[in-house]
């Protein structure tokens, strides 16, 4: 039996990666010292990424090109106008039926009318209000920029 | 500004605090962004909407923590979505700049952006949050939901594509 046993060169490396990384905590391992002693390849393989993970640390941002600002905050406000939309549809969905509920007792018309065209037509209302004409040919702030650019 | 009182004010009603995360965090953004979804065109879409879907989800944020990482979870579901419509291109792009340090030339920093920008889009993006992120490896394992040792073997072969690209092996 022997007592290194992760002799493969991959687990090694990536170990002697994780070192790099600063992911491990104490000493380096027995078994990674005598792998590397014997093989040359994982020794060579280790300065190369010491050097690369050099120059991986002094990564930065390229600075951006754009401002996206702009954009989103032209597509905010109609966000905030649909959230206070249906806001207010809701507030207003007790009331609507409390008064729909008064006028069936009250008004003396066909229960179809009442109970189907009524609430589909103020559904309709509703949703139109809320959502916009669904026939309306409407350009995204996207497909905008896309074409501009 | 914080990030934490930005977003306090914005869900407070002021959406112009908003404006302060977004110019924060819009490089980072476009940066990852353009690792994943692979042009311009399209960082800046995914990064658009990203914001949009943070504005509208922020009541779920909570601002104790930081704000890029919540934020990423976000940009990536919108990088996937963007790379899966029809017509998307795959270029590679540059998408870090670098100092020359560490020993390293400034040609040697140019290589290593050339070759990141050759990367398959998970290893780049492995990559970024790795060295420009800082995110450790339990954090990266949390955050893109894969195994903790998935992330290192993934790094790890990352790297030496990376070595592989600059070293001219591959071309």
């Amino acid at each position: 039996m022997t007592n290194a046993p992760h002799t493969d060169c991959d687990d090694v490396l990536i170990a002697a990666m994780s070192e790099l990384d600063r992911e491990t905590d104490g000493a380096r391992p027995a078994w990674i010292h005598a792998h590397l002693s014997g093989c040359r390849g994982c020794r060579d393989a280790v300065a190369g990424m010491t050097r690369m993970h050099e120059s991986l640390e002094h990564l930065t941002y390229v600075a951006p090109g754009v401002d996206l600002w702009p954009a989103v905050e032209a597509r905010l406000l109609p966000v905030g106008r649909s959230a206070s939309r249906e806001t207010l549809a809701l507030a207003l969905i007790v009331p609507a039926a409390l008064v729909w509920r008064a006028l069936q007792v009250s008004l003396d018309l066909p229960l179809p009318v009442w109970n189907v065209v009524v609430p589909l037509a103020a559904a309709v209302i509703v949703l139109r209000w809320l959502a916009g004409d669904p026939l309306a040919i409407s350009v995204s702030t996207p497909e905008l920029q896309q074409e501009g650019a | 500004m914080v990030d934490a009182e930005a977003v306090r004010q914005c869900l407070s009603g002021d959406r112009q605090a908003f404006r302060h995360l977004v110019h924060r965090y819009q490089a980072r953004a476009l940066a990852h962004a353009r690792a994943l979804v692979g042009d311009d065109a399209g960082a800046a879409d995914a990064s658009q909407e990203a914001f949009l879907d943070a504005v509208r989800s922020l009541v779920r944020f909570d601002v104790e923590r930081e704000f890029y990482p919540w934020f990423y979870v976000l940009l990536r579901n919108r990088c996937f979505k963007q790379r899966s419509r029809p017509g998307t291109r795959q270029e590679s792009a540059p998408v870090t700049d670098s100092e020359a340090g560490g020993g390293a030339s400034r040609e040697e920093a140019l290589d290593l952006r050339r070759a990141i920008g050759r990367l398959d889009p998970p290893d780049r993006e492995l990559v970024l949050l790795k060295h420009l992120e800082g995110w450790t490896y339990d954090e990266l394992s949390a955050r893109l939901g894969i195994p903790r040792g998935t992330v290192m073997s993934r790094l790890f072969h990352a790297r030496r594509r990376l070595q592989s690209l600059i070293s001219g092996e591959e071309s």
